[in-house]
């Protein structure tokens, strides 16, 4: 509780302070003035006239005294406050120099925008009555010189107003247009690399347009050359930053008419047009076009708001506000410039301190314009972030398709290697066992077979039957296990016929991959060998050897037997069928007659598989 | 005497089994029968050492009458009849406890030939009935002599309960090697390696039976 009182105590204290600063102030509202044009205050006994402060004069020097009263006990230091003086002057109390403004002079204009604080030493002034005399010389876009209403107290009382006059006045333009060069820029950057995004052009533009006038009053000393330039410059970008205003507005309310747009650029040029013409007329330019700005503005935001209305969008219904105050603030600027009476009547002081709302206004348009091409761009990014959502999601769905259409011409494809593989087999059965039992059947039908030889056909039906079954049967196409079975079938036949086999496998595979039907082919032949061996050859011993290398496969089967020659199996037939199914597999064979004894061989090609390979030969 | 039982639906068949039997004076038949309900009446009634049996019964199948055999003396061999000794009929019928097959269109003498070299303790097997004996204990059919430069195809085989010497057995029978090649590959009788096979059997009945306890189990049946 006790922090509390004292901090209530504190806030008493200080307020009465103020309170006793402010009753200090002194603010006087009358004056007297001489029109002559001299270096030093001139005398007392000239003809002075009385006039009311805040004053303004068309002379190019006035000469002002004002009387004040200062009280017995000073509270420390007093200065003098001066909201504007713009074209300069000399400030002089009780007699003595106070200080020297900077005036137009040799070779310079001068326009101050910034107020000016004038410290007095305390030994100049008296308790009681004082005089000020002021020197004011006209600014020189009116050519008017304004004796503001000035005031004097201590120094700590005045420095607040002082300093915030500045820095709404100086401190803020700087900040602009250190802003709108930086944005400016950037903007215009991005247009130029996304031309359809004339927004941000036209932002751009705004931004460096404001730039230019905010420099205008930034800058407050110049070379008088440039000065026609300089106003030049001002007026321009001041009308343009409307008319560009006016566009975007348009733009941003989708309200695209060119010759609207032409026109509104056609009356932008109009101003610098008539400044040059009329040689520099502020009056023809600052009053006439800028006044006619007015109404198309009001106009063209009435369209605005009449869209803003409509379509209710956040975007336009900020700008359309925004530019309203800005609107607002540019008549209350020009009532101001023009001194116009009914300002006067209704806000003296308002007009009095010559307050300019359009530069804060402008700043606010800009930030608005600028948070709307934000919000734009932000979204701009989400739209994107979602379109690259969807095409992922698409480019997953296409995959997963691709995937499934792969899967289905994968299976196709082992669906047709599968007919493909029925096929020969069909066709097989019906080229060999079909037509073995078809030829069987009619032969037994006419009665010109014998028992044995219905039970030789049958037996040899069954034999390929099993043939077909071992070449059809391994999964992994491996012709070393149809061999196997091959060979364990035939050897207990060799065995029961009272022949002596011997069986060789040379490889380096552990895996001969070969197509079904191939091998099938290849166990025919050898098939076919060993029957006639059976049947013809009277052999007693049989080697049948299988080898592989360098690519090829050769098959050898040799009797020592009577040989072909003497016995041709069946008129040679046999020989015919086994030299047919070798070229249906692209092989190679041949029979090579010994005394005693037959070999018949048979090549092909056959590529090592892609498997691994070792050292495994087996020789029986 | 061996006692032989022959269940076939044929009745050609059946003849011509019979007459083979019949034909070779160390064989005594204590039945022909065509159906499963009969075959476990005489395998009950005679205690037979050796049965041949067709798979496709009109009652049931051939499976019925080889666990019905095996019951009722476990030291009877089983041949089951098969068209070609390689189809995959032949597996379950070793896992069920048939000790070997027969091929339907055999000559009468390798009838009594293949019942006798069982009932001695032979047991024919074929390549391709070795490699499914093979695939069935998930073992590669490559021999592992032959992978010692090959990277291994796949991990252990799982608790295979072969033999090193009786995997080697069935790779060799795989390649189609005759029991006195695989003896002298090995180093071991013919005699031997017939041993191997009948162990192979064997041990294929007894693991099958011990996989069947557990899928009954799993159904709840025990």
């Amino acid at each position: 509780m006790v922090f509390y009182k004292a901090i209530a105590r504190s806030i008493a204290t200080l307020l009465v302070l103020c309170a006793c600063a402010q009753a200090q102030i002194v603010r006087p509202r009358h004056a007297v003035a001489l029109f002559v044009d001299a270096d030093q205050p001139p005398a007392a006994t000239l003809p002075w006239q009385g006039v009311d402060l805040p004053y303004s004069s068309d002379q190019q020097t006035v000469w002002y005294r004002i009387r004040f009263e200062a009280p017995a006990q000073l509270a420390g230091a007093w200065a003098v406050y001066l909201p504007y003086l713009y074209g300069g002057g000399r400030l002089y109390l009780n007699g003595e120099l106070l200080t020297r403004i900077t005036e137009p002079g040799a070779g310079q204009v001068v326009r101050w925008e910034r107020p000016h604080f004038v410290p007095v030493p305390n030994s100049l002034l008296h308790p009681g009555s004082n005089e000020l005399a002021l020197r004011v010389v006209a600014e020189p876009v009116a050519h008017r010189g304004r004796v503001p209403l000035l005031a004097m107290g201590p120094q700590d009382a005045l420095r607040g107003e002082y300093e915030g006059r500045l820095f709404w006045v100086r401190t803020m333009s700087q900040f602009s247009l250190l802003a709108t060069w930086i944005v400016g820029p950037l903007m215009l950057a991005i247009w130029w690399r996304r031309r359809e995004e004339t927004l941000y052009g036209l932002f751009g533009v705004a931004a460096l347009l404001w730039g230019v006038r905010t420099l205008n009053l930034v800058i407050e000393v110049l070379p008088s050359e440039w000065w026609w330039w300089w106003r030049l410059a001002y007026h321009s970008a001041t009308g343009g930053f409307a008319i560009i205003l006016m566009v975007f507005l348009l733009r941003l309310a989708n309200l695209r008419y060119p010759v609207v747009e032409r026109g509104l650029m056609g009356f932008w040029l109009l101003g610098p047009i008539g400044f040059v013409l009329s040689g520099g007329s502020e009056w023809v330019t600052g009053r006439l076009w800028a006044g006619a700005l007015i109404p198309i503005c009001l106009v063209t935001l009435g369209v605005g708001l009449w869209a803003a209305w409509r379509t209710r969008t956040v975007e336009l219904i900020a700008l359309v506000a925004a530019i309203a105050m800005a609107v607002l603030a540019g008549v209350h600027d020009f009532l101001v410039t023009s001194t116009a009476p009914l300002l006067q009547a209704i806000a003296p002081d308002a007009a009095a301190h010559r307050v300019f709302l359009l530069h804060y206004a402008a700043d606010l348009v800009l930030l608005v314009m600028g948070a709307i091409l934000a919000a734009r761009f932000i979204r701009t990014l989400e739209a994107i972030a979602q379109l690259n959502q969807t095409l992922e999601t698409r480019v997953a769905e296409r995959e997963q398709s691709l995937v499934e259409k792969f899967a289905q011409v994968g299976h196709l494809e082992r669906q047709h290697a599968v007919d493909e593989e029925r096929q020969r087999i069909v066709r097989d059965l019906h080229d060999g066992l079909g037509s073995q039992l078809f030829v069987t059947l009619s032969r037994v039908e006419v009665g010109r077979m014998q028992q044995a030889d219905i039970v030789q056909a049958l037996r040899e039906c069954i034999a390929d039957m099993r043939l077909t079954i071992e070449a059809m049967s391994p999964d992994d196409n491996d012709f070393l296990v149809s061999w196997g079975n091959f060979r364990f079938r035939w050897e207990r036949q060799l065995q029961v016929a009272g022949l002596e086999s011997s069986w060789q496998l040379h490889t380096q595979s552990a895996v001969l991959e070969m197509a079904p039907h191939a091998g099938l082919q290849l166990l025919r032949i050898a098939q076919e060998v060993l029957t006639n061996i059976l049947k013809h050859a009277r052999a007693s011993q049989v080697v049948v050897r299988l080898a592989h290398g360098d690519g090829k496969l050769r098959l050898d089967i040799s009797d020592n037997g009577v040989g072909m020659q003497a016995h041709p199996p069946e008129g040679g037939r046999g020989m015919v069928n086994m030299q047919s199914r070798a070229r249906q597999l692209g092989a190679r064979m041949g029979v090579q007659q010994a005394q005693p004894g037959t070999t018949v061989w048979v090549e092909l090609e056959l590529p090592p598989a892609q498997l691994p390979t070792v050292n495994a030969t087996n020789a029986a | 005497m061996v006692k032989v039982l022959l269940v076939e639906d044929e009745p050609e068949f059946l003849r011509r089994f019979s007459d083979a039997v019949r034909s070779e004076p160390t064989l005594s038949l204590c039945g022909a029968v065509g159906s499963v309900a009969a075959a476990c009446e005489r395998i009950a009634a005679t205690a037979p050492d050796v049965v041949l049996t067709d798979l496709g019964l009109p009652d049931g199948s051939g499976l019925q009458v080889i666990r019905a055999a095996v019951a009722r003396n476990p030291a009877c061999d089983v041949l089951v009849v098969t068209m070609f000794g390689d189809d995959g009929n032949v597996i379950d019928c070793i896992s069920a406890g048939a000790t070997g097959y027969l091929v339907k269109d055999a000559m009468p003498r390798d009838i009594a030939t293949a019942i006798l070299d069982v009932a001695a303790g032979g047991s024919p097997i074929s390549p391709s009935i070795a490699r499914r004996v093979l695939k069935h204990f998930q073992i590669s059919v490559r021999a592992s002599s032959d992978q010692v430069t090959a990277p291994a195809p796949d991990p252990t085989p799982v608790e295979s309960p072969l033999s090193a010497r009786e995997t080697e057995t069935l790779r060799l029978v795989a390649k189609g090697l005759n029991f006195r090649e695989i003896g002298e590959v090995l180093a071991v009788s013919p005699h031997t390696v017939t041993g191997h096979v009948k162990h192979i059997y064997r041990k294929l009945a007894v693991h099958s039976r011990g996989e069947a306890v557990y899928e009954a189990n799993q159904l709840g049946l025990l």
